[in-house]
């Protein structure tokens, strides 16, 4: 049996909200072993964003335990879960997410500069190559188009190996054709890579891709098949 | 994160940012903070190290020490040699020494005799400072620093006229016969009240032992001139101090620097205010643009978290960026501030003293950490919010940092306002003050607005309909315009009042020494000539002051009591009590005196005829004098006049504004009161340069008068004003850059909002001009009420300052009650329409995708 990237136990979640406290999440189990694929779906508003920040360590949990790479989260204070996210994870969001003051290249080298990686700037262009954006490098992401930008979003998530990865929504913000393209790369860079893929999504099509899904429904597991 | 990673990536993120003119606020207000910091600090130095050479001309030397008896030569000289010796090699002497002697004798030619007051110089006499001497009397006047070879006097034009004699003639010093080559019209180093003094004459020191005029016990002043670096000064003046007898002294610019005008230490003061004023400015500028800097970077900071940096990190790069941002500023602040002034300098050049000394780099260093503390100060509060962004905002756009509480940073920022203040002024109650009053007017301020918000959302139904929706976007956003309102007034406040005390200085300036002020004094007209003068005058055109009786006395007791031993110690100095005084009468007040205690005796303009004596005089004392002496109203003061007591009681306590160039007196009697005492009159005049030659026959027609000719002091004071104004308009130039700053930084916080709602209402079918007129009409009623606010503002501040600290009348100015707020209304609508313009320009669509 393959080692697990990632357990949630007994996760609660909830805000406060005008003297309210409404709870997003409730009672949510499960796991994924490394190498797989897996796909949460929901309608709006379901909880997707907040479950994925939870597992990503991005946010703190009400109740439950998150290990993510064999590192207990729910115990460790906000820089020690950075150090984790340096080390083991990569992101792809719906709004890329990328440096605006930063050229493509740059914004690509940066999470090896967190990690105090050397030659990172051969590397940032060797994977800005793989994404087909060779001839992007020094442009600033407001000189790109949603697409090209996403492009260079994943190569920025896939330049250090990471892990597991975490994708918000990757193609949500792209039309249907340039969606497609960015779905494909995504998927062939994590063949590639063989990285644990978590992948948030309400679009079935691009769910269907992953090994298995995962269906919320106002904050609470439905299906993990 | 490793150092220099962070460094790489602040640098990059940096010039990026500056690339884009994010920074540009932010960078110039804190350039205007240093440049002014810098030019105010550099020029400052420079005019008060001119000051004092300006002094040390005065004194002739660096130092001078003043002995009653020709003084042990070793004691000169043996310093001059060990230093030498010291110094093996190099055999320069690091200090110059000049000698005077200076006595009483009667000078003669032919028949005529004259009292006059010799000097008698060694060659290399002035060391500094220059003499005015002509050729021939009233001639052209020639500045030298030569001194009258042997065998040659310069003598004043008194001697001549008192002598009968003209230049080339001989006089009799004593048994030489000297030759008179020269009218000496200045002297550097004149001191105490030269009018008394009998005339000068200048010889050659040695021409004296031939004269055989100086002997065992009469009355002479040995001085011995030194010249040298500070250092060198410094040092002899330690090793010379402990070996002076009682008799002898030193004399340097610190006791002997003549009182620096008045007018040029307000100019001082008011710079550094208006030096203040700017910094204020921008500090405000500065941390309103920090915060938009801060508030545009909360995504930069959630990815950098999100891709694993840590909370330090991120804090660590924006302080590098800060850094950066700080030590550039500072320097190239501090080299424009040093060009700024080089400039001051190199326009003014002809009015500065010959030797206009460099600045040190004090400004330069405090400069620089002015910048950081400005910059740290000012913007490190809500940067500091950028560490506390949550990573989870990657994945939730809306999620704000926990602010720090508003309390904190408002505190931070107070107590950083409150250390440049006494910084500044180096005055606590000042600084308190100040504080206060500015608090007070910040709160008064904002209640002003939210009354004049909702008395214009109560109008705005009976505004023009063009106008109405541009009011109720104001309206609608009343959370950030109000604040936007209040930034405006008060800076335009400030800016209002730095130029209205800029006014007020220059107006007291010039009103000070207008053209026609008198540049001649005229003493000793003896009181059978006083009709034969006036009547001279009027001839001539020449329009005098009032003419002034003046006896000459000492005041000898206070209340019965010996002045000797009334006064402290240290108050012996006292130039008053050491010589004596000329004492007046007057019916009127002279107009530019100041009663503080006490009432004017009552004025019997009906009898215009000598007033009789009066049994028990009135005295009227200046301010500081009795101040000094602890003279109070009704205090019973004996003078001693000639050969006889006069005593009068103190009716009342005036000031005196000594440094306008007319007839000043510190005793001044009831009419009557010098009846029977010697009095000889005095009076002030002018007379253009050009009319000269009338001097000589009013010296032919009035032997008996001393003239004293100022117009070269008073030339050097009003060069020193002009410079002096000039510089305060540069300053002020900075405290209006600083207010632009202030405005474009509060203009920018809105305009993310205001550029995606003009997306929004362009894209739901607004006009272009729809738009443009509402921005027209928002800004520009947010202009006026601005206005309107400064306008109240300047008023109270003027109102406090004129009655509670100047005691002044004081009266409103309903001028600038319409000006302001129409000032606002254009500046800020410009500006305003300005920075949105590209809520016009940009497409809508980007814009709404950006959000
Ligand atoms: N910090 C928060 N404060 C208030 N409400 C929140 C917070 N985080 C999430 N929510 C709410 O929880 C629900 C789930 O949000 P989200 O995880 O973003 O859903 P999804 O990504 O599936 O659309 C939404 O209704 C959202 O408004
Ligand atoms: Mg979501």
């Amino acid at each position: 049996m393959s080692n697990l990237a990632l357990s949630i136990q007994a996760l609660h979640k909830s805000v406060e909200l005008n003297q309210q406290t409404i709870e997003i999440l409730s009672n949510i189990s499960l796991s994924i072993a490394e190498g797989d694929s897996v796909a949460i779906v929901g309608s709006s508003g379901s909880g997707k964003s907040t479950l994925l920040g939870l597992m990503a360590g991005l946010d703190n949990t009400t109740s439950g335990a998150v290990t993510l790479m064999g590192n207990n989260l729910t115990e460790m204070s906000e820089d020690q879960r950075a150090k984790v996210r340096a080390e083991h994870v990569g992101f792809v969001f719906q709004s890329f997410q990328l440096l605006p003051n930063l050229s493509a290249a740059e914004n690509v080298m940066l999470p090896m500069e967190v990690l105090n990686q050397k030659n990172a700037q051969n590397r940032a262009a060797a994977m800005l190559e793989r994404v087909g954006l060779s001839h992007r490098l020094t442009h600033y992401p407001n000189q790109l188009s949603g697409g090209e930008q996403q492009r260079v979003a994943l190569a920025r998530a896939f330049v250090t190996q990471p892990d597991i990865l975490f994708a918000d929504e990757p193609t949500g913000n792209l039309d249907t054709k340039t969606g497609n393209h960015i779905a494909d790369l995504l998927f062939e860079l994590n063949k590639e890579v063989n990285t644990t893929l978590i992948l948030v999504t309400h679009d079935e099509h691009l769910a269907k891709r992953c090994q298995c899904t995962i269906r919320l429904e106002a904050g609470a597991l439905v299906t993990a098949s | 994160m490793t150092l220099p990673t962070l460094l790489r990536l602040a640098l990059k993120l940096l010039f990026r940012e500056w690339r884009s003119g994010s920074l540009t606020v932010m960078a110039t207000a804190l350039l205007i903070a240093i440049t002014s910091h810098t030019t105010i600090g550099f020029f400052t130095e420079r005019l008060s190290n001119a000051m004092e050479a300006k002094a040390t001309h005065l004194l002739g030397a660096d130092l001078v020490i003043k002995s009653p008896s020709a003084m042990d030569s070793t004691l000169l000289e043996n310093y001059v040699d060990e230093q030498i010796a010291e110094r093996a090699n190099s055999n320069t002497p690091n200090l110059n020494i000049a000698s005077t002697v200076e006595f009483t004798t009667v000078a003669i030619a032919g028949d005529e005799l004259k009292l006059s007051s010799v000097k008698a110089v060694s060659n290399n006499y002035p060391l500094k400072g220059f003499m005015r001497t002509s050729l021939t009397l009233f001639g052209e006047e020639i500045t030298t620093t030569d001194s009258p070879p042997a065998g040659e006097l310069w003598v004043e034009h008194r001697v001549l006229s008192s002598l009968n004699i003209d230049v080339g003639d001989t006089v009799d010093i004593g048994d030489s016969s000297l030759k008179v080559s020269r009218v000496l019209t200045f002297e550097p180093d004149r001191s105490g009240a030269f009018y008394a003094l009998a005339p000068r004459i200048l010889m050659n020191l040695n021409d004296l032992p031939k004269a055989g005029i100086v002997q065992q016990g009469s009355r002479v002043d040995y001085r011995y001139l030194v010249e040298g670096s500070p250092a060198n000064i410094k040092a002899y003046r330690d090793w010379i101090k402990p070996q002076l007898t009682p008799s002898q002294s030193v004399l340097d610019i610190h006791n002997e620097r003549p009182a620096v005008s008045s007018s040029l230490v307000r100019a001082e003061s008011y710079m550094k205010l208006a030096g203040l004023v700017a910094i204020l400015l921008a500090a405000v500028a500065i941390a309103m643009s920090a915060r938009l800097y801060a508030e545009s970077h909360y995504d930069t900071s959630a990815l950098i978290r999100c891709l694993g940096g840590r909370q330090n990190d991120v804090l660590f790069i924006f302080i590098l960026q800060l850094a950066i941002l700080a030590f550039f500023s500072g320097v190239i602040g501090s080299l424009l501030g040093w060009v700024s002034q080089s400039f001051i300098a190199f326009l003014i050049k002809d009015m500065l003293p010959e030797s206009f000394p460099q600045a040190s780099l004090t400004s330069a260093w405090t400069g620089l950490a002015l910048s950081f503390i400005v910059l740290f100060g000012f913007s490190l509060p809500t940067l500091i919010r950028l560490r506390q962004v949550s990573p989870l905002r990657v994945l939730r756009k809306n999620l704000e940092p926990n602010s720090l509480s508003g309390a904190i940073i408002y505190l931070a920022t107070f107590i950083f306002i409150s250390l440049l203040i006494f910084a500044y002024t180096q005055d606590i109650k000042l600084t308190t003050a100040s504080l206060i009053g500015g608090a007070t007017i910040a709160l008064f301020g904002f209640i002003i607005v939210a009354l004049l918000f909702m008395l214009l959302n109560k109008l705005n139904q009976r505004f023009p309909l063009i106008i109405k929706s541009g009011i109720r976007n104001l309206i609608r956003r009343k959370n950030e315009t109000r604040w936007q309102t209040l930034a405006f007034g008060i800076t335009m406040m400030a800016m209002t009042l730095v130029v209205i005390i800029r006014s007020d200085l220059i107006d007291t300036w010039q009103s000070q020494l207008p053209e026609d002020i008198p540049n001649h004094f005229v003493m000793n007209i003896l009181p059978g000539d006083v009709n034969a003068f006036e009547e001279f005058l009027a001839d001539n055109n020449i329009t005098s002051s009032d003419l002034y009786p003046v006896s000459r006395g000492r005041l000898t007791h206070i209340n019965g009591v010996a002045v000797k031993a009334s006064v402290t110690k240290e108050e012996n100095g006292n130039e008053a009590l050491n010589r004596e005084l000329n004492l007046t009468e007057a019916k009127v007040m002279q107009k530019d005196n100041r009663l503080v205690q006490g009432e004017w005796w009552p004025n019997n303009v009906a009898s215009s005829k000598a007033t009789p004596a009066p049994t028990s005089p009135k005295v009227s004392i200046e301010a500081r004098l009795a101040k000094k002496l602890n003279i109070n109203l009704n205090d019973e003061l004996t003078f001693f006049i000639g050969s006889r007591h006069l005593k009068a009681n103190v009716s009342s306590i005036r000031t005196v504004k000594w440094d306008s160039f007319k007839p000043n007196f510190y005793m001044v009697f009831e009419p009557g009161s010098l009846n029977s005492y010697p009095t000889t009159n005095l009076t002030s005049f002018y007379l253009p340069e050009q009319n000269r030659n009338v001097l000589n026959a009013m010296l032919r027609q009035f032997p008996a008068i001393t003239l004293l000719e100022v117009g070269a002091i008073l030339e050097q004071i009003k060069s020193i004003l002009s410079q002096v104004t000039l510089a305060v308009e540069i300053v002020l130039s900075f405290v209006l850059f600083a207010g632009f700053a202030v405005t474009f930084a509060a203009l920018q916080s809105t305009l993310s909002q205001r550029l995606h709602e003009g997306a929004l209402m362009r894209t739901l079918g607004a006009s272009k001009r729809q738009i443009r007129i509402n921005q027209w009409v928002e800004y520009a009623m947010m202009g006026s009420l601005s206005g309107l606010i400064a306008i109240s503002g300047t008023e109270v501040v003027l109102w406090a300052l004129y009655t509670q600290v100047f005691h002044l009348e004081f009266n409103a100015n309903p001028l600038m009650i319409i000006l302001l707020p129409l000032i606002g209304a254009s500046v800020i609508g410009l500006f305003g329409v300005f920075t949105s313009r590209k809520v016009l320009n940009e497409s809508p669509t980007l814009v709404l995708r950006d959000v």
